[in-house]
């Protein structure tokens, strides 16, 4: 809960600090580095030409009204609290804007161009104008802000959120779908990516009306809609909340009967993000409620990429692993499932539609120490996984990628990370086996609950193994226990073995190999000091080519899959919390 | 001065037929008519800041100023204050000016 008094003591020093990402968050055109020799001494009841040139200066930067009207759209707004002075004549006007520079840059509030002053102005410096009306109305009304505006930011890439409530305006689906789309406006443009959980989320949303203990009440119908809270330190857990005003009638309608959820929603995240205000009418963020904007234009990409950089094709995500992850698409949606790092080693599903926005998060009773296997069969999404102390193999589904089971334990064992694919309308599992010499094993099964038709290979390997249909063969790729764990591929017609490929490429652990669009895409992470992670491609499953060494790394194997057309990798990072990635590449 | 006071400044060259302010904490406040280039009565504001919500009947239309929010705004400083309110191409812009 925000607290007022929390709200308002900011040092001038942070203040400053404040001020000045806000002026780096709308897009300015680049200037000159303009300076300014003014004379020392200047002080109320001076005239002449000095005082021409220090009008000037404070015009220049934003502390008094120039003599051109802005031609920004909206741009009056800017001029708020700027006032005009008598040229040539040091009048209240000039003397109040030099208090503002000066308490604007921490000097000694004098009133006078004291050598300080001087000497400050006199260096080189941005053209930009300084933004010194939210200053001077924080310092000549310290009464309070609704919210604070630190120039916060999220210091992690993958932000949760949550939903507090939903509004009877809309139903729960259609909030839910356009938070997502709202999320994802912004992620489609900076390097953030979003996840929705379960619980309380970094940003929970909710709907409320009039005063709802945040000390920002709502005003019924009209007026004031929503108020996104700034990301932490912000008043404690409130920081980065996003709340509704109940009254209003939301709408998602074209034309809207009612509010546009949507377009507020976005506005709304912006703040959440760090964003203020813009003064660009065409803005998302611009103060005012116009109807359906749904989309952010230069402005506001300009802002939030000054927060948080540009977009990355990279996700990492708030999760973390013990272990590989799985990545399977299953209808338009991708799917990544893990091993959970917490005590129990809990297995874990989550799910996207683009990489960037993440939800429906399940984390399940089952548990393992080896990364799980996902594969689509029959309609229903499969997950393998080896079990927590007998080592057992075990197989379940799911109709929607929620609601898993079904669940199948197998007689076999492995240590690893067993495989998934669907080949000849069968759902086939392949694993490396307990045995001594750790060989290779498949298994079939028509429904997905009864598996016959073992096959134990000669080949060993010492990680899991990982297969994928290319025409009417199947392949299974893995990595070998000569001295150099040299990687193998080799093809099943569904009758004999054939074309075993052994690469010149090594792996610390088990590869992965998915056809994507009748590509074979081999991933796996190699064995040079940073354990980078690569691909080689394939048409054939003989013949690889096209080695791509990515600047990720990881202590496990990856994992490849293909998204909308597009491959997709994921794996778990070498940072400290072992954070789950995913990338298109 | 201990308190903020607003009114409106019509900069256009229209008569305003009717005016009503609505400010975050003090609700709507009609102001009446304001002629091309006149101003309303000021209002005693609780809060303002340099924009609020507005509904002006101009040539038999409403126009509005719907603020979404007043997110990261600060309070105006005590004293006195013109919302100067334009018509461009229909819409309505809002200026603030300080009453000296």
């Amino acid at each position: 809960m925000a607290t007022r008094s929390s709200k308002s003591g900011k040092s001038p020093t942070s203040t400053r600090r404040i001020v000045r990402r806000k002026a780096k968050a709308v897009a300015k055109p680049k200037a000159a580095k303009p300076s300014f020799a003014l004379a020392e001494g200047l002080a109320a009841g001076a005239r002449g030409h000095e005082v021409v040139k220090l009008q000037a200066f404070l015009k220049t930067f934003g502390y008094l009204e120039p003599d051109a009207p802005a031609t920004a759209p909206f741009s009056k707004q800017r001029d708020f609290g700027v006032e005009r002075a008598a040229k040539g004549v040091f009048d209240d006007a000039t003397e109040r804007a030099l208090t503002r520079f000066q308490e604007y840059y921490g000097l000694p509030v004098t009133g006078k161009l004291d050598p300080d002053t001087a000497q400050l102005a006199a260096l080189p410096r941005c053209g930009n104008p300084d933004n010194p009306n939210r200053h001077f109305q924080m310092i000549a009304s310290p009464g309070l802000r609704e919210f604070v505006a630190q120039g916060n930011r999220w210091n992690k890439s993958n932000v949760t959120y949550s939903f507090a409530n939903f509004t009877g305006d809309l139903t729960q689906q259609t909030i839910i779908n356009n938070i997502r789309q709202a999320f994802l406006a912004w992620s489609r443009v900076c390097f953030l990516t979003f996840t929705e959980v379960s619980g309380t989320g970094d940003i929970a949303i909710g709907f409320f009306t009039g005063n709802h203990g945040d000390g920002s009440n709502f005003d019924g119908a009209g007026n004031v809609l929503a108020h996104g809270f700034y990301p932490p330190p912000n008043g404690g857990a409130i920081a980065g909340d996003l709340h509704f005003d109940d009254a209003e009638t939301w709408t998602t309608n074209n034309p809207p009967t009612g509010t546009d959820f949507l377009s507020v929603a976005i506005h709304e995240i912006g703040h959440n993000l760090g964003l203020d205000h813009s003064a660009d009418g065409n803005a998302i963020m611009f103060a005012f409620y116009s109807g359906i904007k749904q989309v952010l234009n230069a402005d506001d990409i300009a802002g939030i990429r000054s927060i948080y950089g540009n977009e990355s094709a990279k996700a990492t995500l708030s999760d973390t692993s013990i272990t590989s992850p799985s990545f399977c698409t299953f209808g338009n949606r991708g799917f990544i499932a893990w091993a959970g790092r917490d005590s129990a080693n809990r297995l874990n599903v989550l799910a996207t539609d683009n990489l960037r926005v993440w939800y429906a998060k399940r984390t399940l009773a089952d548990t393992s120490q080896s990364g799980p296997a996902l594969a689509v069969f029959n309609g229903r999404l499969y997950i393998a996984w080896r079990g927590v102390g007998n080592n057992q193999l075990n197989v379940m589904s799911s109709a929607d990628g929620v609601n898993w089971g079904g669940k199948v334990t197998l007689g076999d064992t492995t240590f690893h990370r067993p495989a998934l694919t669907v080949y000849n309308g069968q759902l086939v599992l392949a694993w490396t086996g307990t045995d001594s010499a750790r060989r290779l094993n498949i298994i079939r099964s028509r429904n997905g609950t009864a598996w016959t038709g073992k096959i134990t290979l000669n080949d060993t390997s010492i990680n899991g193994p990982d297969l994928c249909a290319l025409g009417g063969s199947m392949l299974i790729t893995w990595t070998g226990t000569d001295a150099a764990r040299r990687l193998n591929v080799m093809a099943f017609n569904g009758a004999a073995w054939f074309n075993k490929v052994t690469l010149g490429e090594s792996s610390i652990a088990g590869p992965s190999i998915e056809n994507v669009g009748g590509n074979v895409i081999l991933s796996w992470t190699g064995t040079d000091s940073r354990n980078s992670l690569n691909t080689l491609r394939s048409t054939n499953g003989v013949n690889y080519f096209g080695k791509r060494t990515y600047g990720d790394t990881s202590s496990y194997g990856p994992t490849i899959n293909g998204m909308q057309g597009a491959p997709v990798i994921a794996w778990t990072g070498k940072d400290a919390a072992q954070s789950l990635n995913v990338m298109r590449i | 001065m201990t308190g903020v006071r607003v009114r409106v400044r019509n900069a256009s060259a229209t008569d305003f037929e009717s005016v009503r302010v609505t400010l975050p904490e003090d609700g709507e406040h009609d102001l009446g008519r304001v002629p091309a280039a006149g101003r309303s009565a000021f209002v005693a504001a609780t809060r303002a800041y340099r924009y609020a919500g507005f509904r002006v009947r101009v040539e038999g239309r409403d126009l509005l100023l719907q603020p979404i929010d007043y997110v990261g705004e600060r309070p105006l400083a005590p004293g006195d204050y013109d919302y100067v309110l334009d018509v461009d191409d229909g819409r309505l812009t809002i200026d603030l000016a300080r009453v000296d």
